[in-house]
């Protein structure tokens, strides 16, 4: 059932996006939340050291667009330390995000183990590993491949069990200022509702998220998020079990992924996280057998950035849910490409490995390239790229799709 | 080689309760030194040493003042073609007075150009020193080391230490030619160094399994680095020891029925053979789960954190040297 009416951040944005990028890009007036408490300063009043840091401030980020006029008075204004970045997300039912830059399923494990190497409440959530009813022992090694670009990683859902992780680390994330939302797996809707139940009112989580790569035992073990029947059918269930946000995560599988989309706002998800990883498959050296124990793996990494970039452009088309990009993610240009296509916030997985702390820096560079782009609000860069009518959808073939306009 | 000054004896006795020792089922918040995650770090010196090896010098005073003997550092080497994880490396060398760390790179087979671009002065992104380090019983005077290929590099600061503290190593090394020995003018000159070639070009044709039969009843302790097909040999050879030989293991007198914690100091310590599992190791901190092997009992031991050493009966070592551990659903 979907509520009469629920403001989305970021639609409007989406929905006219040729209309904002010919706007000459100025201090966004109307904005009175992100405006400055004094009137910009004029180009001709700023010292050259602030005029040096505008400069600095348009060169790093030419990705945002040409500077134009507006962009020198927004950053001039924002060398001046006067403007304020709004970069607040909403994402539903109450769970908002202090930034777009979020840690996704399985690069911060359950948080506690980076807690003294990140600085985790500059996130804007963190989502915890895949997390079953029962533990799980996971996959034999190897489980982890480097692939070029990226990794092949089948650890089979290693957790301690929903038991052990809300007894031993909901307590310390009931303590910390960044929300935690757990990411859930199960082999039935079954499993999904009493593992949802059971998390139901316990202080510290935030939210769930659901993975839809799962299989479901009920359907010959297809995935989940490979049918829309399916993924609302589990969506639905646990809608009715929980309060929750509850973000469905997609699976980059599924032929038509707007309907999976679809199905799960429908039948009551506040977000939509895209996308989950691609099976994939590496052979062992001696080629006599693949070189994951488990057989297939997910990709991850850069390699998958284009698939999630297709798959949240062609999701936030179809739904006013606001949906989380992640896939590949390593720069602030992926961030900024991610937002272009829809997405409203913006996961970091594998790139986090080597670089625990690039989130938060992420974060920090999204609030320059809205100055430099002269925004108040990382919202304002959101669906930018989007066509302004539906494009046909890449299940009709990448080579075959038609132009938007031209339908 | 410059002399060590630290003193490297396990302080804890053997006999007692040992109170340092962490145990893996606590939750992964874990303490950890207050030196881990340096960050940038200036290098100092970089030779390759054999077609394709690397020794690199840092200038990291944080790594170098509580490394120990089989802890590894997490270099973020930037490969062309995105790879996006860092290579963990074991220590070579840890010389906490001048605050350099040496490890060995190989550069095999996406570093290689990364690492001639080099130049010492150059700052790189090194973490570390993470993982449990080699445990030396204190009465152990026979030391046996056994590393085939790089393997070598992970066992020469344990090298170093027992040696300061005056006990008798042997370094077996097994290698596929004399062109892929490492120098024995990279070890410390008081190791017995004894070599098998598969070619037989340096010293005894054959395996270095072959070698080790001959030093097993001498060795009161034997440390392994190398292939996991070595290791899973060596596992399967260190089970049958006892029998074979017809020797009492150490510390039987004094608390020889105690059950030891596994993955505790004091479990590796008592262990006859520790090995260092060799695997990717994607983000040190206990999170990914990708380096994760199976331990003997089922339960899931991450290299990155409740190794890389391990006692060798704490895993599922196969024979056939797999290593891969039990399937679990």
């Amino acid at each position: 059932m979907k509520p009469k009416r629920r403001v989305v951040p970021g639609t409007r944005a989406r929905r006219t996006p040729t209309v904002r990028r010919i706007k000459p890009a100025i201090v966004p007036v109307p904005r009175a939340r992100s405006m400055p408490s004094a009137s910009p300063p004029q180009a001709g009043q700023a010292s050259e050291a602030v005029r040096r840091e505008a400069r600095r401030i348009v060169a790093a980020h030419p990705s945002v667009g040409r500077p134009t006029a507006g962009h020198e008075v927004a950053a001039l204004a924002a060398a001046a330390g006067d403007v304020t970045i709004e970069l607040t997300v909403e994402l539903g039912r109450g769970l908002t995000l202090a930034t777009p830059l979020i840690a996704a399923a399985g690069a911060f494990g359950y948080g506690v183990e980076v807690a003294d190497q990140v600085d985790l409440a500059r996130l804007g959530c963190l989502v915890t590993r895949g997390t079953t009813l029962k533990p799980g022992a996971g996959h034999a090694s190897p489980r982890m491949i480097e692939i070029p670009a990226g990794l092949l990683v089948g650890t089979g859902l290693q957790n301690p069990g929903i038991e052990v992780v809300l007894e031993r680390y909901a307590p310390a994330w009931s303590g910390w200022p960044v929300p935690v939302i757990i990411n859930l797996g199960g082999e039935s809707i079954g499993e999904f509702v009493e593992l949802a139940r059971r998390i139901e009112g316990v202080p510290g989580v935030a939210g769930l998220e659901l993975n839809l790569s799962c299989p479901n035992g009920a359907r010959g073990r297809a995935a989940f998020g490979l049918d829309a029947g399916s993924a609302s059918a589990l969506v639905t269930a646990v809608r009715r079990a929980t309060d929750l946000p509850l973000i469905a995560k997609l699976s980059p599988a599924a032929s038509d992924v707007r309907e999976i989309a679809r199905a799960v706002e429908q039948a009551g998800a506040d977000a939509i996280s895209a996308v989950n990883t691609l099976p994939g498959l590496a052979v062992a050296p001696e080629r006599d057998r693949p070189a994951l124990a488990a057989g297939y793996g997910g990709i991850c990494g850069p390699a998958l950035r284009p698939v999630a970039l297709r798959i949240v452009f062609e999701v936030a088309q179809v739904v006013d849910l606001p949906v989380i990009g992640i896939g590949g993610v390593a720069s602030i240009d992926d961030v900024l490409d991610m937002l272009a296509v829809g997405a409203s916030a913006v996961g970091v997985g594998v790139a986090a490995l080597a670089d625990p702390m690039l989130p938060v820096r992420l974060a920090d560079e999204l609030a320059d390239a809205c100055r430099a782009a002269g925004v108040g609000s990382a919202l304002d860069l959101v669906g930018s790229a989007l066509p302004v009518r539906p494009m046909s959808p890449s299940a009709q073939g990448a080579e075959y799709g038609r132009r938007a306009g031209r339908a | 080689m410059p002399a060590r000054t630290r003193p490297t004896t396990p302080r804890t006795k053997t006999g007692g309760r040992s109170s340092g020792s962490s145990d893996s089922h606590q939750p992964p918040s874990g303490p950890r030194g207050p030196s881990v995650r340096s960050g940038r770090a200036e290098l100092i010196e970089l030779r390759e040493i054999l077609p394709g090896q690397w020794q690199a010098s840092w200038h990291a005073p944080a790594i170098a003042a509580g490394a120990r003997a089989g802890q590894y550092v997490h270099l973020r080497t930037l490969e062309a073609g995105g790879l996006p994880l860092r290579r963990p490396l074991p220590l070579v060398a840890s010389d906490a007075a001048g605050g350099s760390v040496t490890v060995q790179v190989p550069g095999q087979p996406a570093a290689g150009p990364w690492l001639r671009a080099l130049r010492v002065g150059d700052e790189t992104d090194l973490l570390g020193p993470f993982g449990r380090p080699f445990e030396m019983d204190p009465r152990s005077r026979h030391l046996l080391l056994i590393a085939d290929g790089g393997g070598i590099a992970g066992l020469r600061l344990l090298a170093e230490e027992a040696i300061g503290d005056g006990r008798s190593v042997v370094l077996l090394l097994g290698a596929t030619s004399a062109a892929r020995v490492h120098p024995s003018s990279l070890l410390p000159d008081e190791v017995e160094y004894v070599v098998a070639t598969a070619d037989g070009s340096l010293g005894r044709r054959g395996s270095v399994l072959d070698l080790v039969l001959d030093y097993e009843a001498w060795a009161d302790q034997a440390f392994a680095a190398g292939s996991p097909a070595m290791l899973g040999a060596l596992a399967t050879l260190a089970e049958g020891r006892r029998a074979r030989l017809g020797v009492a293991t150490l510390g039987r007198k004094r608390g020889g029925g105690r059950v030891v914690p596994p993955g505790s100091p004091e479990a590796r310590r008592r262990s006859w053979l520790q090995v260092v599992m060799p695997q990717a190791i994607g983000c040190a901190a206990g999170t990914c789960l990708g380096c994760v092997v199976m331990g003997a009992t089922g339960v899931p031991q991450r290299v990155c954190r409740e190794g890389p050493v391990f006692a060798a009966g704490e895993l599922a070592l196969d024979a056939d040297g797999s290593a891969r551990g039990r399937r679990s659903a």
